[in-house]
């Protein structure tokens, strides 16, 4: 909860239920900054996949650095909602997954197999670019 | 001045969250590092959301203690809901593929260094789970 007083407002960023999302690049950016309710988590899942479609999203990273806790309910809702976006036709990158909670994610013995994960933004956009040469999905 | 100890009533939705919160902060305070407070933090998830779900009321307590001589921090969480009839079987049951939720008590189990489960039926359930500092 106190990350998101830590972080600076952006411009043109859109508040949706306390997650913010702006396009960069033509990648939409989803920054999920406080710990996860299921009022979150529905709200964004609504917004999120209504935003990939008006935008025509192709790309999409989702930055889970703000999140200290992760447990296994919350981690099969974005797992969900990853999916969709994916079959909507948008490439998705998680972002920022810290120690704890991969350490936690994998002991609870969630199901990582779909999810494409990076340390930071810059490798995010990298891979994101090497799939558009690649012309992989 | 760090408290030692929390005990937080679970029931609703929000007590959960509200657990989550001190649990990190407890851990934090009492010398875990930040990964391992993330995983007491996780395990009160878990563990505060089953409350919630089988018992619908019950309570957990976050203990920074002393015990054979170090320190750990503790979980107590207690319900006197419908108890598991079958806790070798429960504990077996983890997040399949397909999805499905079983009780995550196998996970938290992995996540601590020491997890004891005591649980009858109508009786309810007594989790206590802790990790070293």
């Amino acid at each position: 909860m106190s990350d998101a007083a830590t972080h600076p407002a952006r411009a043109s960023v859109r508040q949706v239920s306390r997650v913010a999302m702006h396009l960069t690049r033509g990648c939409l950016i989803v920054s999920l900054q406080v710990d996860l309710s299921d009022a979150i988590l529905v709200r964004l899942r609504e917004d999120l996949l209504e935003r990939v479609r008006a935008d025509r999203v192709k790309e999409m990273i989702l930055d889970v650095a703000g999140l200290e806790v992760l447990d296994a309910r919350d981690f099969e809702e974005l797992r969900r909602m990853l999916r969709m976006v994916t079959i909507m036709g948008a490439r998705c990158v998680v972002v920022g997954l810290r120690p704890g909670v991969v350490s936690a994610l994998v002991d609870l013995q969630v199901d990582l197999t779909e999810i494409t994960a990076t340390l930071d933004m810059d490798e995010a956009f990298r891979l994101l670019e090497r799939g558009r040469r690649d012309g992989t999905r | 001045m760090a408290r030692d100890e929390v005990r937080i009533q679970i029931l609703v939705d929000a007590d959960v969250a509200r657990a989550i919160v001190v649990a990190r902060q407890l851990s934090r305070e009492a010398g875990l590092s930040t990964p391992r407070s993330t995983m007491i933090a996780t395990a009160v998830s878990e563990l505060a959301r089953n409350i919630l779900k089988y018992a619908r009321r019950g309570s957990v307590t976050v203990r920074a203690i002393d015990r054979d001589g170090r320190r750990r921090v503790e979980i107590l969480a207690t319900d006197r809901g419908p108890g598991i009839a079958d806790i070798e079987t429960a504990m077996k049951e983890h997040f399949s593929s397909g999805g499905t939720l079983g009780l995550g008590l196998s996970g938290v189990e992995r996540m601590m260094d020491e997890f004891d489960i005591e649980s009858a039926p109508g009786e309810g359930t007594r989790v206590c789970a802790a990790l070293w500092l």
